[in-house]
């Protein structure tokens, strides 16, 4: 099955909670399924599946999580702009993970399609259904916050920290 | 050398570059400012390379996350237990799905989407990637070319909406003289519900074929598709025996998924048919068209 992949890891690192993933893409490819009707031939079918994968986590995330938490906004971002060390050069995949779980779900959600799904800005603007300038801005934003998280994982911070926590993290952040 | 001064000014301008950069998102010629700048400046192309660190650490840590074994089986029952039947109102639209959608791993998930067999859930990780490398090998070699141009050329092209309304088809676009008579034999011998949608010449995937798209009412396709026989394509393989003999020609048939193909040589070329029509029926309109397509074929002809 294409993308299948793709769009499990992706929707993984939305939802937090590899069991809600999985829900999340069996709704994937039955929407797709169903509506393919108003995919139109020879457009990016990856594009297409990545823009009903982030409708499910929209809605999915509204139903788990409280509407505050799902609308993490711009402003608690000025902490990115704080200096940070460097960024160590050994990182364990679930150190990184959890870094990326930390940051809100909005930059996340750029960050997984800009650079891991490696998306045009333009591809990214329509799958999220915001203006190109929000992606550049939360993209630019995002690799500043990770960095600052990333560089704060001090040898042996992180281990035993998954992709579960992220319900942890949104709980703290409300 | 030219020798670009870099002042407090133009770092910034080239900081404000640099996630755009990073993604490749710049104008080539901004690419290059930033490209010589960062040549000669360290503090930018230390920023730059904390920023590659970073998005290369993400890649690989979220690209190490991989979709349980059997999560694509989890989606096939739950298609079958939610979706609608394939062949419903909107019949097409689910051929069409299944064919884009399946068009990147081969034909094997056609069948595997549409059939009960052997799941992908029941075999190891090692044996699911060697099946799915193996998924156009199910098929017989002599049905590829004709199938893969089907799905290539019919299924996954951009109709105007209200397709198949009268008006959407087109009449002998790019055959030149050579070819174009093809048109007037097929037209005999395909069931009159077909209308020709399309008739061309194509390159997909390192082939060039003649192409003739049909769709009848209820929106569902067929192919007739001719290109010059490969050394791989023939029906010399055991175990491989006509399904119909028509006028002394042999018809070869294969099932994949919901598509039936069938094949006959004429002269240096090779012909299929392809439809979701049942193997038999499927089978003969090749058997119609066969006797007077090889003897046009068996003349010569320009290249494709």
């Amino acid at each position: 099955m294409p993308h299948l992949n793709d769009l499990y890891r992706t929707a993984a690192r939305m939802v937090g909670d590899r069991t809600r993933a999985d829900d999340v893409i069996q709704d994937v490819y039955l929407q797709a399924w169903k509506s393919f009707d108003r995919f139109e031939m020879g457009t990016n079918c990856r594009a297409w599946l990545f823009r009903i994968l982030f409708n499910s986590v929209h809605h999915y995330r509204r139903k788990w999580f409280s509407p505050r938490m799902v609308k993490d906004g711009e402003d608690v971002l000025d902490l990115a702009e704080a200096p940070a060390g460097p960024v160590p050069e050994r990182l364990s995949d679930k150190e990184i993970l959890a870094a990326l779980d930390r940051i809100p779900a909005d930059f996340r959600a750029v960050v997984l399609l800009a650079d891991v799904e490696e998306f045009a800005y333009k591809e990214v603007a329509s799958i999220l259904d915001i203006p190109i300038g929000t992606v550049m801005s939360r993209l630019s934003r995002a690799r500043k916050l990770l960095r600052r998280e990333l560089s704060e994982v001090a040898p042996g911070y992180g281990i035993g920290v998954g992709v579960t926590a992220v319900s942890n993290q949104e709980g703290q952040r409300a | 050398m030219s020798v670009i001064p870099f002042s407090a000014g133009s770092c910034e301008k080239v900081r404000r570059q640099l996630d755009s950069y990073v993604s490749g998102e710049l104008l080539v010629e901004t690419n290059h400012e930033v490209l010589r700048h960062l040549e000669s400046c360290r503090a930018c192309q230390a920023m730059h390379d904390e920023r590659m660190s970073v998005r290369n650490h993400v890649r690989r840590a979220v690209r190490g996350e991989v979709a349980p074994v059997d999560l694509a089986a989890r989606v096939r029952s739950r298609i079958e237990r939610d979706g609608r039947s394939p062949f419903s109102s909107s019949g097409w639209a689910m051929v069409a799905v299944a064919a884009a959608v399946m068009m990147t791993v081969g034909v094997l998930s056609v069948r595997e989407w549409r059939s009960s067999g052997r799941a992908l859930s029941e075999m190891s990780g090692s044996e699911q990637a060697s099946f799915i490398e193996a998924a156009f090998g199910r098929v017989a070699h002599f049905a590829r070319g004709g199938l893969g141009d089907h799905l290539h050329c019919a299924m996954g092209r951009k109709y105007p909406s209200g397709f198949p309304a009268p008006g959407a088809v087109k009449g002998r676009q790019r055959l030149n003289e050579d070819w174009s008579p093809l048109q007037t034999i097929a037209a005999r011998f395909i069931p009159s519900r077909y209308t020709l949608l399309l008739a061309h010449r194509c390159t997909a995937q390192n082939r060039r074929f003649v192409h003739f798209t049909y769709v009848e009412p209820s929106r569902r396709m067929l192919s007739v598709v001719v290109a010059r026989r490969t050394d791989a394509e023939h029906f010399d393989v055991p175990g491989i025996v006509p399904g119909l003999v028509q006028a002394g020609i042999p018809i070869y048939s294969e099932r994949s998924g919901v598509y039936s193909v069938a094949a006959f040589e004429g002269g240096e070329y090779m012909a299929w048919v392809v439809s979701d029509l049942p193997a038999e029926e499927n089978r003969m309109v090749a058997g119609n068209l066969a006797p007077s397509m090889r003897e046009f074929l068996s003349t010569g002809r320009s290249e494709i």
